[in-house]
């Protein structure tokens, strides 16, 4: 056991963890942090909210542009995912899914202004990115039709031998992404579409936290509904309503578009013909400004949140598996795991960071928090399938430790190096709130109005997240663990 | 001559599994080649079947159906290539009477009428190799080249099937492990062990001895 | 739909007409929302323009959407508005109130700090947690931040333990106030209103310090007004903000009236961005 790859992984990623925690400044700077959390969590009972055809209209205008926006992520992820073989689109693809839905939407905040037109590409661009690779995964894990057998009629043979066994997987993980895409779309709001997240951080902001729980507490019924009103029958004429509904798709600007890409991402002193020097000295100050410090505290970040995320599922999973608990109890954890699940990061931390002030540890607990929710339940998931003999003991820990555990690790090590290149990307972001990872100085570069450094700075971030990636599908390898990566959708989610 | 193989070595993955094999197999025989896993006769299957790609059909060990069609639409696989891809596609959503009825006719011979539009993913182990046969025969070849095809068929069934295949097809090269239905329904055995060949008879022609070797072989 | 079909049946004059303007968000939505819906039915009935206000989120998008020609007229703080004019060429301040030409910023401390009021710059300040408002303020951060250089010859970052960035001023006031942040720099216009409609708790949070005077909020506009408007536009804007009475409007502004703005008067909020280093 303790020479096992699985233990040298677990050991190496444990101590890195560690390290981390170190170094993170996980320090609570509001004095009076307890009235605030009083008055933030009593809010719950007093929920109401000024003006609600604005409310509705805000859940519309998510609704809507998470649809459209699967709409076309499925069409270009689709199309994408035949030519996933090709190495250029691999790297094209893992570039832009690298870069977070918000940063992207920040982007074209600059290009077309605030408008249905940036947010739906904010969405499109990285999920056509996602669904392609995984679209592409599942039709190679799918595939029983051996090669010898193929015949020259590529199309029919596409259709009758991978299409078939390959479409519930892609059904249900589009519908998992359409979740997703849910909560990005209201997470836009948070830089002025008017998106729920949009009203969300208003009211947060002038602490009208009775508004804040109406917002959340539907946004929850409406992902927990999806299946009802998501599906094969309504898909097609919620895109047309969509359509009808969000009207206005104008502000392409081909000049603002050019003039983003041929002046305003262009090094300062390169623009201005400052000399080789100038350009050295200007990379150069920002790398130790902040390239540096930021890498580190995102890397930082990451990890210390991947070792949490790690440690909490071990304890939350029990809560939701049958093997170790009764039914009420069950279905309560189940509750609360979708609660937290279905709250995006990024409002978590933005909730805990006005409870604890500004530091690392809002942003670990987000992160921890919906992560390890999600890992917890489909570990809680696998263990309910899992076949024991029937004498086998009655008592929990031993249980937990002699027959559970050792089953079920390799996957979860798996679920965990597949979220550890979502955790990473999300760290980048949660800058934008005010910890000083990646994301900091890139919404600094901005509100500085230098575009320059902020593509510099989104470079690095993709980078880092591309490096990640990859060591993570080593890391995968090393273990064997590849089963159901692609699967880590909650594909089995009732 | 159907095959003929001199002195021929094969290999998997870059390794040799088989060394020096030479036999011939003629037009209108049935032969099963008996051997224990992992002895090379997958292997030698496949590259039989590659060689003589226009002629034949090939039955994979694992079967290569496809679970979420039906049985119908997995035989139909077959002709894939044979009828253009517009009247593939509509085939999916009205079978033509023609295919329906041609392939209805096979799956009789096989017992298996009553699973026409069932779902492949809601056949037994049996019933799967049933559609794989029925696929090979659909596909209309000469030869056909199957790897284990009846491992989970019960004794009349193997019966039943062998029968099919030898009206359906002039030449038939079976691997299979079980020494006596290999000489109840073929003519000849070939025996694999420690990637050789050590007996290749008419099944008429074996004496006890022959029977005590083959045993072993498929130890 | 509706509207790509109206694009396509009306001709642009329709369009034209349309006044769009907005603000960067220093303050409370539902403030300014109330502030300047008042200024789009009196900019709307004296100009005789459709003239809409769009709230925007952050000091940037504001910036990108008046350079992207989203926006005809913004009222900017006296940064952001150095930072739009140095992008949009032909761009000019054309108003600012009356209050702006002497403008300042409170430093604010929670009293459990223990530190107290002074005419001269605090001491005791290091090693504090310290807020700014929004990264792209005037009075919130680049002011504030200019007079901390200036006295202690080191960047916020290095005289704080920690530096954050609340979003705009009434938040700045609620941190500090909680205790989520010992100490913050606040518009001082902003305070005082607060102060006034008694939203400040003043035994939890007090003025240490108040900056000296500078040059802040103003009215700009795109040169080309005139092209899409009509001649004379830009000028009868200006005389229709110069001559605003309205006491509601003026109120919700906190300003006592509105007097003529050129360019240059944001001269010394340049060099001070340039200084600090948040302008190149």
């Amino acid at each position: 056991m303790f020479a096992s790859k699985n233990f040298k992984v677990s050991f190496l990623f444990v101590l890195i963890g560690l390290i981390s925690l170190y170094f993170a400044d996980l320090e609570i700077t509001t004095i009076d942090a307890t009235s605030l959390s009083q008055d933030f969590f009593f809010s719950i009972f007093s929920m109401e909210f000024n003006n609600y055809s604005v409310l509705l209209e805000a859940f519309l205008r998510t609704i809507s542009i998470a649809v459209l926006a699967i709409f076309f992520s499925i069409i270009f992820g689709a199309i994408l995912s035949l030519f996933f073989n090709s190495l250029l689109v691999r790297i094209s693809l893992a570039f832009t899914r690298s870069i977070h839905e918000l940063f992207w939407a920040l982007i074209f905040l600059q290009i077309f202004g605030l408008n249905t037109l940036t947010a739906l590409l904010a969405i499109v661009i990285p999920y056509s990115a996602t669904l392609a690779k995984v679209y592409a995964e599942i039709l190679q894990e799918n595939d029983t039709f051996t090669d010898t057998l193929r015949g020259k009629d590529k199309l029919s043979y596409f259709i009758y031998t991978k299409i078939p066994d390959a479409l519930p997987h892609l059904i249900s993980y589009t519908r998992y992404r359409f979740e997703c895409a849910l909560r990005s779309t209201a997470i836009l709001g948070f830089v002025g579409i008017t998106t729920l997240g949009y009203y969300l951080s208003s009211s947060f902001m002038q602490g009208l936290y009775h508004e804040v729980w109406l917002i959340l507490i539907v946004f929850y019924v409406i992902v927990a509904s999806i299946k009802k009103w998501f599906n094969k029958y309504t898909f097609i004429p919620l895109v047309i309503a969509s359509f009808l509904y969000l009207d206005d798709f104008s502000g392409f600007n081909l000049a603002n578009l050019k003039r983003f890409f041929t002046q305003d991402i262009i090094p300062y002193p390169i623009k201005n013909d400052l000399g080789l020097q100038s350009t050295i000295s200007w990379f150069e100050k920002i790398f130790v400004n902040e390239i540096l410090p930021g890498a580190t505290n995102t890397l930082v970040l990451t990890q210390l949140s991947l070792l949490l995320t790690a440690i909490l599922t071990l304890i939350l999973f029990p809560l939701v598996s049958s093997k170790f608990t009764n039914k009420p109890t069950k279905i309560s954890a189940h509750i609360f795991l979708v609660v937290l699940r279905s709250t995006p990061e990024y409002i978590l931390a933005y909730i805990f960071l006005q409870l604890f002030g500004p530091s690392m540890l809002p942003a670990a607990l987000a992160l921890m928090l919906h992560n390890g929710s999600i890992i917890s339940h489909l570990i809680g998931h696998d263990t309910d399938a899992m076949k024991l003999r029937i004498d086998v003991t009655k008592r929990k820990t031993e249980l937990y430790f002699y027959e559970v555990l050792p089953r079920i690790y390799g996957q979860f090590l798996a679920f965990l190096f597949y979220r550890w290149e979502i955790i990473m990307r999300e760290s980048a972001i949660l800058g934008v709130l005010g910890i000083t990872t990646l994301g900091f100085y890139i919404d600094s570069a901005i509100e500085d109005f230098r575009l320059d450094k902020m593509f510099l700075l989104l470079l690095v971030t993709a980078f880092l997240n591309i490096l990640v990636d990859v060591i993570s599908k080593k890391a995968r390898e090393y273990l064997r663990a590849t089963k159901h990566i692609s699967a880590c959708d909650l594909r089995q989610n009732k | 001559m159907a095959f003929s193989l001199n002195n021929e070595s094969i290999s998997y993955n870059d390794q040799i599994i088989l060394h020096s094999l030479s036999f011939n197999i003629k037009r209108g025989e049935s032969v099963a080649l008996l051997g224990k896993s992992g002895s090379g006769k997958s292997t030698l299957i496949k590259k039989l079947y590659e060689s003589r790609k226009e002629e034949s059909s090939y039955i994979p060990q694992e079967l290569s159906l496809v679970e979420n069609l039906s049985v119908y639409n997995n035989i139909y696989v077959a002709k894939l290539d044979e009828f253009s891809t517009i009247h593939n596609l509509i085939n999916l959503v009205k079978p033509a009477k023609k295919d329906v009825d041609s392939v209805t006719s096979i799956i009789k011979q096989l017992e298996l009428e009553d699973k026409l539009l069932q779902k492949v993913h809601d056949l037994s182990g049996g019933q799967k190799q049933r559609v794989a046969i029925s696929r090979a025969i659909y596909e209309d070849k000469s030869i056909l080249l199957a790897d284990e095809p009846i491992s989970a068929l019960d004794e009349y069934l193997s019966s039943i099937v062998t029968r099919t295949l030898k009206k359906n097809f002039e030449t038939i090269v079976c691997a299979l492990h079980n020494v006596e239905v290999a000489t109840k329904n073929f003519e000849r055995v070939i025996g694999l062990k420690n990637s050789k060949i050590i007996i290749d008879k008419k099944c008429s022609d074996l004496n006890a001895d022959d029977i005590q070797k083959l045993y072993y072989v498929c130890e | 739909m509706k509207k790509i079909l109206m694009n396509l049946l009306l001709v642009s004059s329709l369009f034209s007409q349309t006044f769009t303007f907005s603000a960067i968000p220093d303050q409370d939505e539902t403030k300014l929302k109330e502030r300047f819906s008042k200024l789009a039915v009196y900019l709307s009935k004296e100009l005789n323009v459709d003239a809409k206000f769009v709230p925007i989120k952050s000091y940037s998008a504001s910036i990108a959407a008046f350079r992207n020609k989203q926006l005809q007229l913004a009222w900017f703080g006296g940064f952001s508005g150095v930072k739009a004019r140095l992008i949009v060429p032909n761009s000019m301040a054309i108003a600012q109130g009356v209050e702006d030409t002497e403008f300042r910023s409170y430093i604010i401390a929670n009293v459990k700090t223990g530190l107290t009021s002074s005419d001269k710059f605090p001491k005791g300040l290091e090693g504090r947690t310290f807020t700014f408002g929004s990264k792209g303020s005037t009075s919130g951060r680049l002011m504030p931040e200019f007079f901390i250089r200036e006295h202690l010859n080191k960047a916020p970052s290095k005289v704080f333990s920690k530096v954050g960035y609340s979003g705009n001023h009434t938040k700045t006031i609620s941190l500090v106030q909680s205790g989520a942040y010992e100490v913050g720099a606040v518009n001082y216009k902003v305070w005082d209103a607060g102060i006034k409609a008694g939203t400040i708790d003043t035994s939890k949070v007090k003025i240490i310090w108040t900056t000296p005077t500078y040059p802040d909020y103003q009215f700009t506009v795109h040169g080309d007004l005139d092209d899409t408007y009509g001649k004379g536009f830009t000028a009868k804007l200006k005389a229709t903000i110069l001559n605003l009475k309205d006491k509601a409007i003026l109120e919700s502004f906190n300003r006592s009236g509105f007097i003529e703005a050129k360019n240059s008067d944001y001269a010394p909020i340049l060099s001070v961005g340039k200084s600090t280093g948040l302008i190149d």
